[in-house]
């Protein structure tokens, strides 16, 4: 403004600084409720950080896919009570396939709660699932029972289960390195949910789905649900009565070793990590026939070559293979919601 | 992690521990955020499941989590500096065509300021490749360096035998004798000495234990020496040449 003034008359050049002076004594009747010292901006460090994490840690040997799924997570809000996520269709459509997938897989029955017992309190729980290339893939809802509730000797005895060591982890992965097998990766969904119970337990109903029976009703359950105390027990249990049944010997070792040898002279290793599996071996056959055999008593997820396995490994295209902790490392950053700097 | 400890911009370290510096239980020092001091110690631990080279500086801030003071925080901070570094660095399972199994043990005699107990180490390699390896304070003092580097063996030893059952379970055959390295003469000289000594009594159970396996053609037990023994990293402070000497060894690797 000021300038056009002074463009068209130039003659008036003088004036112009009387001009400013009424135009920013306006600004200032505009804002007077405005504290006296006017902030003057905010404070940025001028000098630039001597060793930058830059310098130290990089995406580089990432995939660009990789990248983008580091930097959209977390990106998306979810819900954190039943009647937010009501509102949602998205998130009220995936309860819905939760509440679908539980009664296809008879986790409980409909009773009236005898005198005496206790049901288990539960609750939902959402979560976001990303693809790789960080766009969403599906939303999802997961009915989990409230374990705190439990009490020891009524509804639930033993809770202890085995998972791999890290130690025999490193002692197969140094075995296929140096035989030159192939790793193969799969992971069981809804692991839990295969356990069965063989406690008493009675459950609340589903928040959202309690409307349509009597007071009094509860869920009777029969297989395990997420949160449960033995939940985790029942699943291994489950999976070793699987295994043993296909011929495996679960090793003295480490429990969640299980090895079978096969007429051939050839060997699989089977490698458990609670819904984390990895096999390895010289039978490429056998391999076949496992994976096949696993895929009808359980609901499989082949995940192919050996990637990731317990968010650890970082595989390099070679004969040998770094074991790396660049990715928890990362994962640690993530899960404070924390991105390394300068990144 | 390095942001949470303000340490982004920090200049990195070549070693996680200070050689010169003996961590005791500070009483007089100023106390620091437990909860704080709790949470990065416990990330380090979580952390250490793949880097043997911090196990021992990760070890020893361990040891003051229930009352940590600056130097406790100092020392681990210096960790998270170390890590800063060396944030890519990894064991690499290379193909080595073998199922040798090798061990090292050795132990800081009387390491601990606070309760003069001793530190014990020890890897076990499969193949050429870098399997376990623990760096622990005894839970018992000590009174000889032989004694010391004595649990340490056992311990040894009980590794590389569950390693053999693992082993014997896959029926890859070993049938050569597992190589026990160590490095103090007087420990390996007890070892394959049937007479019983004065000196020896109070550890019987460790010593038959270690005879017996030698014995049976099971282990052997090399002598190494100081200067080649990889398990140094697991017991105390190193400088940044030996240290960097170690972890190659160790196959450790950048990317």
């Amino acid at each position: 403004m000021l300038q056009e003034v002074i463009v068209s008359n130039p003659i008036n050049s003088n004036n112009s600084n009387e001009f400013v002076l009424n135009n920013s004594e306006a600004q200032v009747d505009q804002n007077l409720d405005l504290p006296i010292a006017l902030r003057k901006g905010t404070r940025t460090c001028t000098k630039q950080p001597l060793y930058p994490l830059s310098n130290f840690l990089s995406f580089e040997n990432f995939p660009p896919t990789h990248k983008t799924f580091l930097t959209n997570l977390n990106s998306t809000p979810t819900p954190s009570t039943v009647s937010e996520a009501l509102f949602n269709r998205k998130w009220k459509q995936a309860m819905d396939v939760e509440i679908e997938a539980l009664n296809k897989n008879n986790t409980w029955e409909l009773v009236t709660l005898p005198t005496g017992k206790k049901p288990v309190g539960c609750k939902w729980v959402y979560t976001i699932k990303y693809r790789a290339d960080g766009t969403i893939e599906r939303y999802k809802a997961r009915l989990v029972a409230k374990g705190f509730t439990q009490t020891y000797g009524v509804d639930y005895l033993e809770t202890f289960a085995p998972v791999a060591k890290m130690n025999t982890i490193r002692v197969i992965l140094s075995l296929a390195a140096n035989h030159d097998w192939d790793l193969q990766q799969f992971d069981v969904k809804n692991a839990f949910l295969h356990g069965e119970l063989e406690e008493e337990i009675y459950m609340d109903l589903p928040p959202g789905y309690d409307g349509q029976v009597a007071v009094g009703t509860v869920c009777k359950l029969k297989k395990a649900l997420y949160g449960l105390k033995q939940s985790p027990r029942a699943w291994f249990g489950r999976f070793t009565k699987v295994m043993t049944n296909l011929g495996y010997k679960q090793s003295q070792g480490d429990h969640t070793l299980f090895i079978k040898h096969s007429v051939s002279g050839g060997v699989t290793i089977l490698l458990v990590y609670v819904d984390d599996i990895i096999v390895t071996g010289d039978d490429k056959e056998e391999q076949i026939i496992l994976s096949q055999c696993l895929a009808t008593n359980f609901e499989i997820k082949t995940l192919g070559r050996l990637k990731y396995f317990w968010e650890l490994k970082w595989p390099i295209p070679r004969k040998e293979f770094s074991y790396l902790n660049k990715n928890i490392l990362l994962i640690c950053l993530k899960k404070q919601g924390r991105q390394p700097a300068n990144q | 992690m390095l942001k949470e400890t303000g340490k982004t911009a920090c200049k990195p370290i070549s070693t996680p521990v200070d050689p010169n510096i003996k961590l005791e239980s500070a009483e007089e020092d100023n106390a620091v955020n437990k909860e704080m001091y709790q949470r990065l110690v416990g990330r380090l631990i979580y952390l250490s499941h793949t880097r043997p080279d911090i196990a021992f500086a990760v070890s020893l801030v361990s040891q003051f989590m229930h009352q940590p003071r600056e130097a406790h925080l100092q020392a681990a901070l210096r960790i998270v500096q170390y890590l800063k570094g060396t944030p890519g660095r990894g064991i690499l399972f290379k193909r080595n065509k073998s199922v040798a199994l090798e061990a090292y043990t050795n132990v800081d005699y009387a390491g601990s300021v606070v309760d003069r107990r001793s530190t014990t180490g020890y890897y076990t390699f499969l193949g050429g490749n870098l399997v376990t390896w623990k760096s622990k304070k005894q839970s018992v003092v000590a009174r000889s360096s032989a004694e010391a580097e004595f649990r340490a063996m056992a311990q040894g030893i009980c590794e590389l035998l569950w390693l053999k059952i693992i082993l014997e379970d896959l029926k890859l055959r070993w049938d050569k004798p597992m190589k026990l390295y160590c490095d103090n003469k007087s420990a390996i000289s007890i070892a394959h000495n049937p007479v019983q000594h004065d000196g020896t009594k109070h550890i019987e159970v460790d010593r038959h234990f270690i005879k017996e396996k030698l014995d049976s053609g099971l282990i052997c037990t090399p002598y190494v020496s100081t200067q080649s023994q990889l398990a140094d990293i697991l017991t105390k402070g190193l400088n940044a040449i030996n240290f960097e000497r170690i972890i190659s060894k160790l196959g450790m690797e950048n990317t």
